[in-house]
C-alpha cells in the first residue's frame, strides 16, 4: 500500500500496478486517459483541501479524507445532513484538477459533485457519476455508464455497452459503435449517432427530452418510437406512423430486424435518420469508427 | 502543434526508450505514438535516420533478427543518458502536461463534434418528413417546438380534440338512438305477441263454441231420430254429422288467422283440402273410402266405375240392413236429388 497527500499541484509517478482507479472529487476537472507505462498523477490545480491518494490491492483511489467511501459518498448526496455539509463545502471551496494515466485495461470509476470529467482510450469498465459536471467520454470500449443531474454527456467513438441517464443534462453520442445502448433522460435531449455494423440494442427513454437517432441505412433492427404528445418523424421509408390523436407510434423493421431501436418519450419529439453513406461523409465532423484517438490536427 | 520534443530532445527520449529495452524502429515509432496519445506521431522518415545518427555516434547499435534492426543502447548511450538524466526528467515533465493538455484538447474537440453533430442533426431533424403526414411537412420534427409549443400547433390539437369530441359525441347520439329503436321494437315485438295470445285464445274459444254448437246439434238430431223411434240411422247420422264436423274444426287454416279469412264454410273447408292435395287428392275425411278415384285415369271411365262402386255400396247396404217403404222413399229422394245434380254438373 502506497499512500499520498498532496497539498499543491504536483506529479506522482505510482510504481504499484493499477487495476483499478477510483477518483471522488467536488469540484475542478478529472482527466483519465490510457497509457502504456505505469499509472501516473498529475494534479495540475489543487484549491482548499489536500487530496488523498492511496492504492490498496491495484485499486488507486484519489479523493478527499472526509470523503472515503462510495457509500459515505452517496450519503453525503442524498441525507438532509449533506445538505448542511454540501454548503460547507462551498464555503470552503475544494477544487481539484487532476489527470490520470493508467492502463486501458483499467476499472475507472468517478464521483464528482461539478467537475467535469474526461475518459479517454480504456477498455475496462468505466463508471461516471456527476451532478452538475459534464462528462467527455472517447475511445472506450468496454462497459460504460454515466449518470448526471444537470451535467451534459458527450461521447465519441464509444463502444461496447453504453448506458446513461441524466435529469437535465443533454446526451451526445457521436460515430457510437456501442451494440448496447441504454440512454434514460428526463429533460435532457438525447442524440445519437450510431454507426454499429452488426446487430445493436438501442433503448432512449426521455419524459420531455426530444430524441433524434441516426442510424445506417443499412441497419438491422426492428424499430419502434413511440411519444404520447411529441412529433414524431423519419427518413426511413419502411417506418409507419400510427396513432393520430394522442400517442403516435413509429414501428417497423430494417433489414431482417434481429437488432432493436426502441425510443420511449412523453412529450419529447421523436426523429430516426438514417446515415450517410459513408462515401458521403462531408459535412459531419466524424472520426474513423473505433480508433479512440481524436484528431489533433488543429491543435496548432 | 506545440512541439513536445525541442532541439535534441528527441534524439534523448530515443535513448530512453531503447534503454528500457531493446526495440526495432516500428516499435519505437509506436510507443512514441501510445506515449503522447496521438499528440505526437513521428514518422518513420524521422525516426529511423536519428537512429541511424545515433549508430554513428556510438550510442546504440543493432542486430538483425528476423529481417529486422533491433536497436540497443551500448555503453556510451548509456552514459550519455545518464549525464542528462535532468534533462530528461524535465522532458518527461513536459510530457505529463501534454497529457494534461491532450486531456483538455480531447474534451474541446469531443464537445466540437458533439456540438456540430447535435446541430446537423436537429437541422435534418427538421427537414424529415413526417411518414403520413404531408399536411404538416412544414413543422415535422422540429424537437423544440413541442406539441403545445406555439399557437399553431396549439390550435391543432385544439381543432383535432373538438373533432374528437364532436365524434364522439355523434357515436353517443347513434347509441342513443338504436338504443331507442331496440326499445321501440322489444314493445313492438311484445304486442305482437300479446295478440298472438289473444288471437289463439279467441280461437280456442270459437272452436270450443264451435264443437259445443256441434255436439248440440248431433244430440239433437239424435234425439229426434231416437224420438221417431228411427234410432241406428240417427247414430250413424249424428255419427256422420259429429265426424264431418270435427273434422271441419281439425282444420288448421280455419282457425289459424280468422281475419284474414272469410267466414269459414264447409264448402271453404272442402275447397281448400282439394287445392292443398297434390297428386293423390286423399279422399275428404267426410267422404267413403268408394268414392276415391284415380286422376290418372279417364275421367269417363273413373264415372262408371264410381258408378258401379255406388249401386254395389248401395245394394250392400240395402241387402244387409233391409228395405222398407220408408227407407226407399227417403232413397228415391236422394237420388233423384243427387242424378239432378249430377245432370246439372255433367250437362
Amino acid at each position: 500500500m502506497s499512500q499520498w497527500t498532496v497539498e499543491g499541484p504536483e506529479r506522482i509517478t505510482i510504481d504499484d500496478a493499477v487495476r483499478a482507479l477510483h477518483v471522488r472529487i467536488i469540484e475542478g476537472r478529472v482527466n483519465v486517459v490510457a497509457a502504456e507505462g505505469p499509472a501516473r498523477l498529475e494534479v495540475t490545480e489543487l484549491q482548499g483541501d489536500p487530496l488523498h491518494v492511496t492504492v490498496v490491492d491495484g485499486v488507486l483511489t484519489v479523493t478527499y479524507k472526509d470523503i472515503n467511501s462510495w457509500g459515505e459518498f452517496g450519503d453525503w448526496l442524498k441525507s438532509v445532513g449533506s445538505v448542511k455539509s454540501f454548503f460547507g463545502s462551498l464555503k470552503r471551496k475544494r477544487v481539484a484538477g487532476i489527470t490520470l494515466t493508467v492502463p486501458a485495461d483499467t476499472e475507472v470509476k468517478l464521483g464528482t459533485v461539478s467537475a467535469g470529467t474526461t475518459v479517454s482510450g480504456v477498455t475496462g469498465h468505466v463508471s461516471v457519476q456527476s451532478a452538475n459536471g459534464d462528462t467527455t467520454l472517447v475511445g472506450l470500449t468496454g462497459r460504460t455508464d454515466a449518470n448526471t443531474v444537470t451535467g451534459d454527456v458527450d461521447a465519441q467513438s464509444v463502444g461496447g455497452q453504453l448506458r446513461v441517464n441524466t435529469v437535465s443534462g443533454q446526451l451526445t453520442v457521436v460515430a457510437g459503435t456501442a451494440d448496447r445502448v441504454q440512454a434514460n433522460a428526463v429533460t435532457g435531449a438525447v442524440t445519437l449517432d450510431l454507426d454499429v455494423d452488426g446487430e445493436a440494442d438501442v433503448k432512449v427513454t426521455t419524459v420531455s427530452g426530444p430524441v433524434v437517432v441516426r442510424i445506417p441505412s443499412r441497419a438491422d433492427a426492428k424499430v419502434e418510437a413511440g411519444s404520447t404528445s411529441g412529433d414524431i418523424s423519419s427518413s426511413f421509408e419502411q417506418l409507419k406512423l400510427s396513432g393520430s390523436w394522442g400517442a403516435k407510434k413509429l414501428s417497423g423493421q430494417l433489414g431482417e430486424g434481429r437488432g432493436k431501436l426502441n425510443v420511449t418519450t412523453v412529450s419529447g419529439s421523436v426523429t430516426v435518420l438514417s446515415r450517410p453513406e459513408p462515401e458521403d461523409d462531408g459535412p459531419a465532423k466524424e472520426l474513423p469508427a473505433g480508433s479512440g484517438k481524436p484528431d489533433f490536427t488543429k491543435e496548432a | 502543434m506545440t512541439p513536445v520534443f525541442g532541439h535534441g530532445r528527441l534524439r534523448l527520449y530515443l535513448l530512453k526508450l531503447l534503454d528500457e529495452a531493446p526495440r526495432h524502429g516500428y516499435e519505437v515509432i509506436r510507443l512514441l505514438e501510445e506515449r503522447f496519445q496521438g499528440l505526437y506521431a513521428p514518422s518513420a522518415g524521422t525516426v529511423y535516420p536519428r537512429l541511424a545518427k545515433l549508430e554513428q555516434e556510438g550510442l546504440v547499435t543493432h542486430s538483425t533478427e528476423g529481417g529486422r534492426k533491433v536497436y540497443r543502447l551500448t555503453d556510451a548511450g548509456r552514459a550519455e543518458l545518464e549525464a542528462r538524466q535532468g534533462e530528461l526528467d524535465e522532458l518527461e515533465l513536459e510530457i505529463r502536461d501534454s497529457v494534461a493538455q491532450l486531456a483538455g484538447a480531447i474534451r474541446e474537440d469531443v464537445r466540437d463534434s458533439a456540438k456540430d453533430l447535435r446541430e446537423e442533426l436537429w437541422k435534418a431533424a427538421k427537414q424529415t418528413p413526417r411518414p403520413d403526414r404531408a399536411e404538416r411537412a412544414e413543422r415535422a420534427g422540429d424537437p423544440w417546438a413541442g406539441p403545445w409549443g406555439d399557437n399553431d400547433s396549439w390550435q391543432r390539437a385544439k381543432d383535432e380534440f373538438a373533432e374528437f369530441k364532436r365524434q364522439a359525441k355523434d357515436q353517443a347520439k347513434r347509441a342513443r338512438e338504436q338504443e331507442k329503436a331496440a326499445k321501440a321494437k322489444a314493445k313492438a315485438a311484445e304486442e305482437e305477441a300479446r295478440r298472438l295470445r289473444e288471437q289463439a285464445k279467441a280461437s280456442r274459444t270459437a272452436a270450443q263454441q264451435e264443437a259445443l254448437r256441434i255436439k248440440r246439434r248431433v244430440e239433437q238430431q239424435v234425439r229426434e231420430h231416437a224420438a221417431k223411434g228411427d234410432w241406428p240411422t240417427g247414430l250413424a247420422e249424428g255419427l256422420a254429422e259429429l265426424t264431418k264436423g270435427l273434422s271441419g274444426l281439425a282444420d288448421a287454416a280455419r282457425w289459424g288467422h280468422p281475419s284474414d279469412e272469410p267466414a269459414p264454410s264447409d264448402e271453404r273447408i272442402t275447397v281448400t283440402r282439394i287445392d292443398l292435395d297434390e297428386d293423390e287428392p286423399a279422399a275428404p275425411a267426410d267422404l267413403p273410402a268408394w268414392t276415391r278415384t284415380d286422376p290418372a285415369e279417364d275421367p269417363a271411365r273413373e264415372l262408371e266405375r264410381l258408378l258401379d262402386r255406388f249401386r254395389d255400396q248401395v245394394r250392400d247396404a240395402a241387402r244387409d240392413g233391409g228395405v222398407s217403404g220408408d227407407k226407399l222413399a227417403e232413397a228415391r229422394r236422394v237420388l233423384g236429388a243427387a242424378g239432378e245434380r249430377l245432370k246439372r254438373l255433367l250437362g
